[in-house]
């Protein structure tokens, strides 16, 4: 009691002593937690882990590619021995148009999926998953935000699942590009402007949508206009003013009649590099 | 003759604001008050080099460069060698990093930096005719009067200041390059920050 009277004293001889107000800790607009599918896992097996976001309402996160401005949330792992953590995969953005320029990002509630997997050597017996993360969190103004996330784990002979974890995950999951479906032929061309993004049949596309999963290759507020060449759909994409180097590969997630979500990755086959310029 | 001289300048300026400044071109000349009162323009300073750093204290991305410092030491390194270096602040009233005068230059003296002016601009004119997008966002204009670097401060686009040692800063290698009678090699770069916050 003494001294937390003496260490109360001190805090306000801190407080009346202290010729500028204290800084306001910011305001933090979105909270971020660790889910794992499983109560339990058997060594040898993988395990899936989600990392959810919840921003307040007009608040975003950002996508892999983030666009004109903005940063990607950055894990950090820190495993048990042995464990190892997969790449995060990312739901389908959203593009959001900011003083910036046009960003790519999320609003409300969002989980990264990623998948532990556990050796086969690994000891029976609790296991602690844990990471840093950091991420910026947007609305008008920026404000980088990190936590310590953590989840138990035990490691046993027997499976146990997390029923409310694998809800969240198993509904997280609709939200991930598919692959593109295999009777869909896609090319890739290029001008000294623009990609030419060509998919092949073309009967059931009306719509087609390209996010980039490299920064600085399209122009993200560019329009991207599809034309129809007889069996073909072509998109153009306007290619970014910072592009310095031609791609080998167009990556990301292209998303056909605003509704289906597939992951995109084919080779540029350059008109210049065609024409033997390079 | 002057008046058609002047007719032509005034184009120029208009072309630039309208398709933005484009490295290798002339860069367009400005006039704006300092936080002392003082009038700048960009064509006193023929003959050096200069360079605009657009600015906002509350902004994570330059508090990244300020709080640790790198900012303020580029600062001193460059204006040492002769560079003039204006810290730019486009905010607008009401929006986040506007500030005033007096407490631009409380800022500029506790944060010990050192640019040779800072450029209030408020309307957010300048920033308009550079096409400022980020703070912070850099320029690099030579002796002729030519913009010769046009982005981001160095390619770690992060708020994190632990990135800052193993950063190539963008500034600096054109400047090195340029004073060294070189072609710079990365002549513009996708900036990176917060939007700068002009008015609405």
């Amino acid at each position: 009691m003494k001294r937390l009277l003496a260490s109360s004293a001190c805090l306000l001889a801190v407080m009346l002593g202290c010729k500028h107000p204290a800084p306001t800790v910011p305001q933090m607009h979105s909270r971020a937690s660790l889910l794992i599918e499983q109560a339990a896992a058997i060594p040898g097996s993988k395990v899936n882990v989600g990392i959810q976001f919840i921003t307040d309402g007009g608040w975003h996160i950002y996508w892999q590619n983030p666009g004109d401005s903005g940063e990607p949330p950055r894990m950090q792992w820190q495993l048990p021995s042995g464990i190892t953590a997969g790449p995060l995969e990312w739901p389908t953005p959203a593009r959001m148009t900011t003083s910036a320029g046009t960003d790519y990002g999320y609003q409300g509630t969002t989980v990264l999926l990623t998948s532990l997997q556990i050796p086969n050597t690994a000891q029976l017996g609790a296991a602690k998953v844990s990471g840093d993360l950091r991420w910026l969190v947007c609305h008008d103004i920026c404000i980088p935000q990190s936590a310590h996330l953590e989840a138990p784990l035990q490691l046993a002979s027997t499976a146990i699942t997390n029923e409310s974890a694998h809800q969240v995950l198993q509904s997280a999951s609709v939200h991930l590009p598919k692959p593109l479906a295999p009777s869909i032929r896609a090319a890739v061309g290029d001008s000294s402007d623009s990609f030419r993004l060509t998919l092949t049949p073309s009967e059931s596309i009306t719509k087609a949508d390209f996010f980039p999963a490299d920064v600085e290759q399209i122009e993200n507020g560019a329009p991207q206009v599809l034309e129809r060449h007889g069996g073909s759909v072509a998109l153009n994409l306007k290619k970014s003013e910072y592009l310095h180097q031609e791609p080998q590969h167009l990556r990301g997630i292209l998303v056909l009649n605003g509704r289906d979500a597939y992951q995109f990755d084919a080779p540029v086959q350059s008109a210049a590099k065609r024409s033997g310029k390079r | 003759m002057k008046a058609r001289l002047t007719c032509a300048l005034v184009l120029v300026i208009a072309m630039a604001a309208s398709a933005a400044v484009r490295t290798g071109e002339a860069a367009p000349n400005f006039t704006a008050t300092d936080s002392n009162g003082h009038s700048q323009s960009l064509a006193q300073y023929r003959g050096k080099y200069v360079v605009l750093e657009w600015h906002n204290q509350g902004c994570p991305y330059t508090k990244k460069h300020y709080e640790s410092g790198n900012m303020q030491k580029l600062q001193k390194l460059w204006t040492g060698k002769g560079v003039v270096w204006f810290t730019v602040i486009s905010s607008a009233p009401g929006e986040q990093g506007y500030v005033d005068a007096t407490q631009e230059n409380d800022y500029v003296k506790r944060m010990n930096a050192s640019p040779t002016a800072v450029l209030l601009d408020p309307t957010g004119n300048l920033g308009h005719l550079y096409g400022a997008k980020t703070t912070p966002h850099m320029f690099v204009i030579n002796p002729q009067g030519q913009l010769i670097y046009d982005g981001a401060i160095d390619d770690k686009s992060t708020s994190d200041a632990s990135d800052i040692p193993g950063a190539k800063n963008y500034v600096t290698a054109a400047l090195e390059e340029s004073m060294a009678g070189k072609p710079v090699t990365m002549a513009a770069s996708r900036p990176y920050g917060c939007s700068v916050k002009y008015a609405k």
